[in-house]
């Protein structure tokens, strides 16, 4: 075992593998097939399957570097999915100050308890003591206008983003729960 | 010595921007690569000190040295920030309010009044310098910076400086979102996608007046904003 590379990680990936393989094989043909021809369709088909490798190849490298770095990963798509989420979210001027705490304070904390095998800690922060203290800071701001709707916002941003994600490390784990509760009780 | 300090300001540039969390999009406008004109007046809504970087990083190496952004003289002009502007990255300083420094009431009073505010003579001699020795300029005709998501009425100086070169196109270039990673005020930018929209160059006609220059010129930006910001409570 390399990491966190056991026997079932390694049907995993040559499962996953046989797949990407099928469907790069597929492309290939489909492409020799419309040679010469213009196909936004077949082009788009091409850029999901590299996608896909990128993908497979990335979780793969990461699982075999082991828990840290894979805990990392989950720490940065949770940055980025942030990022998405703001820009689409009608956040409002006087929410910045709050947002430096959702987007850089937060995750690491949530991330960091989940590095340590915290899981009582860990389940807890983001829907009680987060899910507090972001209003709590907002309210700060001064501004009364549309405030639930801010604060609904912000929160539903940080569940989505960061403690839903962080959950796919957190499985991960599982199996050390289940023997041993929380490991940081254990000891 | 010249080219490595281009790469220097490039490097610096983008990785400000990517600390931002602001990822480099541009595009003309029907989505296609933005165009840059070789010499050009370019202007954009102002919301942020992120501004000028952005539109100076999209820009191609060989147009960059030649491109200067007009920045206030009161705000830029003294210490570490003087240093920013004047050595880094070209900038020439103009005087916002001659007799006293620009407070944040002329800002109110900026944004309230009409097109047409007249600027000193003065600041506008060092900027058509520039243009009659061929160098492109980067200026905010908002003259401070305003919400993400609106335009301010423009300041004269667009025109006067479109009247002095109407040869020279006048491109305009919509900033989205930099106003929603580091707001006026704010130190520390949150991550957002952003975008820049290089739009197709404007042209001064032979008897344009100035408001419909100055609003024909405005209403570009202010509708590729519109067409872009999500609005609050929408359900509502």
């Amino acid at each position: 075992m390399i990491g966190l590379f056991d026997e079932t990680v390694v049907r995993l990936f040559i499962g996953i593998g046989g797949i990407l393989v099928l469907a790069t094989a597929v492309a290939v043909v489909l492409g020799l097939a419309n040679r010469g021809k213009d196909s936004s369709t077949l082009q788009n088909l091409n850029q999901r399957i590299g996608a896909w490798w990128i993908m497979a190849i990335a979780l793969a490298g990461t699982l075999l570097l082991g828990e840290t770095a894979v805990i990392v990963l989950f720490l940065v798509l949770s940055f980025l999915a942030l990022r998405e989420f703001l820009t689409i979210a009608p956040t409002h001027r006087s929410d910045h100050k709050t947002l430096v705490w959702l987007v850089y304070i937060i995750p690491l904390i949530n991330y960091w308890f989940l590095w340590e095998h915290w899981y009582g800690a860990f389940a807890v922060l983001i829907p009680v003591y987060a899910f507090l203290f972001l209003p709590i800071r907002n309210a700060f701001a001064g501004d009364t206008s549309n405030f639930l709707q801010r604060a609904a916002l912000i929160q539903w941003a940080l569940m989505v983003c960061v403690y839903a994600i962080s959950h796919v490390p957190a499985i991960m784990q599982l199996p050390v729960m289940m023997e041993n509760g929380d490991r940081k009780s254990v000891v | 010595m010249k080219q490595r300090a281009g790469l220097f300001k490039r490097g610096l540039s983008k990785t400000i921007i990517t600390a931002a969390g602001a990822n480099l999009v541009a595009e003309g406008d029907d989505g296609a690569p933005p165009e840059f004109p070789p010499q050009a007046i370019y202007y954009a809504n102002h919301s942020s000190h992120l501004d000028f970087l952005m539109l100076w990083a999209i820009m191609p190496a060989e147009l960059q040295p030649r491109v200067r952004p007009i920045a206030a003289e009161d705000y830029w002009g003294s210490g570490i920030k003087r240093s920013i502007a004047r050595g880094i990255f070209n900038a020439h300083l103009v005087q916002r309010y001659k007799d006293r420094p620009f407070t944040r009431a002329d800002a109110r009073v900026t944004i309230q009044t009409d097109s047409g505010s007249s600027p000193k003579q003065n600041q506008l001699a060092g900027m058509t310098k520039i243009l009659d020795d061929g160098d492109s300029l980067i200026i905010f005709p908002e003259g401070t910076r305003g919400p993400a998501d609106q335009v301010a009425t423009f300041q004269a100086g667009l025109y006067r400086l479109a009247r002095h070169a109407p040869h020279l196109p006048v491109v305009p270039v919509t900033l989205m979102n930099l106003g929603r990673v580091l707001p006026k005020g704010e130190f520390i930018p949150v991550p957002h996608l952003s975008k820049v929209i290089v739009h197709d160059p404007l042209f001064l006609t032979a008897h344009e007046t100035q408001d419909a220059f100055l609003a024909r010129a405005r209403q570009v930006l202010a509708t590729a904003l519109q067409a872009d910001v999500p609005t609050e409570g929408d359900a509502a």
